[in-house]
């Protein structure tokens, strides 16, 4: 491992892992909050991938950035929340007896890029945000969602064409 | 178009969002510690539970001679183990 900051921070010490997360926090909330909908529960989530990045710092392989790393498992604690809410939902439709809403029904004409982007499929807008919203290359997009780089290139192009329909842009723009 | 937009970009510096990491790391840190003090401290006892029926006999018929041994030894111990958990703390490398 070159990086002397997550050198020390292996061994232990506190103050090259707060200039970690000083570094890296920028990028990291951004990811999360295309991941969430709200920014507190983004902001939550993004810390508790930090505190599990400390916890698991010797898993960090040569090679891949901190960066990766902790988007990575952000993104894995972002799909475990997104399930609990699906498994949650559930019960609570069938408790009340609730008619899922078509989700035509809420999509607005004047969809902001956040709602627009909310309305992707939670790998899909993973990909998007990493790719197409920042400078993440698809490399490290693959390595951050656990994916293979093909099924990444085919979320970004499936993404960026729902997105550009629901925006109603043409794709040069 | 996403690239710009400014709604979902935070700050560069924010050091209550890294003050708050720091806060549930060392947290962790401490509960991890106490974990480990905990299990330690009943391994041990567990162990002089076994031995000491054993090894109490041995002890007396080497008379008062090896006192002054078993202090050095235990002083000697807990010095090392304070000064490593110290080292720790402090992040000193050798």
């Amino acid at each position: 491992m070159d990086d002397p900051l997550i050198r020390r921070a292996r061994e232990g010490s506190s103050e090259a892992f707060s200039r970690l997360v000083v570094e890296h926090q920028q990028a990291v909330r951004a990811f999360v909050r295309r991941l969430c909908a709200l920014p507190d529960d983004a902001d939550d989530m993004a810390q508790e991938a930090f505190v599990t990045a400390w916890a698991s710092l010797h898993k960090l392989r040569d090679g891949v950035s901190f960066r990766t790393f902790v988007c990575g498992i952000a993104y894995r604690k972002a799909l475990n929340d997104r399930r609990r809410f699906n498994r949650t939902g559930a019960r609570e439709s069938q408790w009340f007896g609730l008619q899922e809403q078509s989700r035509s029904s809420t999509v607005d004409a004047r969809l902001t890029i956040q709602t627009a982007l909310a309305t992707l499929p939670l790998d899909q807008r993973a990909a998007v945000s990493l790719c197409v919203a920042a400078d993440y290359s698809h490399a490290e997009a693959a390595e951050i969602l656990g994916l293979p780089l093909g099924t990444i290139k085919s979320h970004i192009l499936k993404g960026r064409a729902r997105l550009n329909a629901l925006l109603g842009v043409t794709d040069d723009q | 178009m996403l690239m710009n937009d400014t709604p979902a970009a935070p700050p560069a510096r924010d050091i209550g969002f890294v003050v708050e990491v720091m806060k549930r790391v060392e947290q962790r840190r401490l509960n991890q510690n106490l974990a480990l003090l905990v299990l330690g401290t009943a391994a041990l006892t567990t162990l002089l539970f076994l031995i000491m029926p054993h090894v109490t006999p041995a002890l007396t018929t080497l008379g008062q001679s090896i006192w002054p041994l078993v202090i050095i030894v235990t002083v000697a111990g807990f010095s090392l183990v304070g000064f490593e958990q110290a080292r720790r703390a402090i992040g000193l490398r050798f």
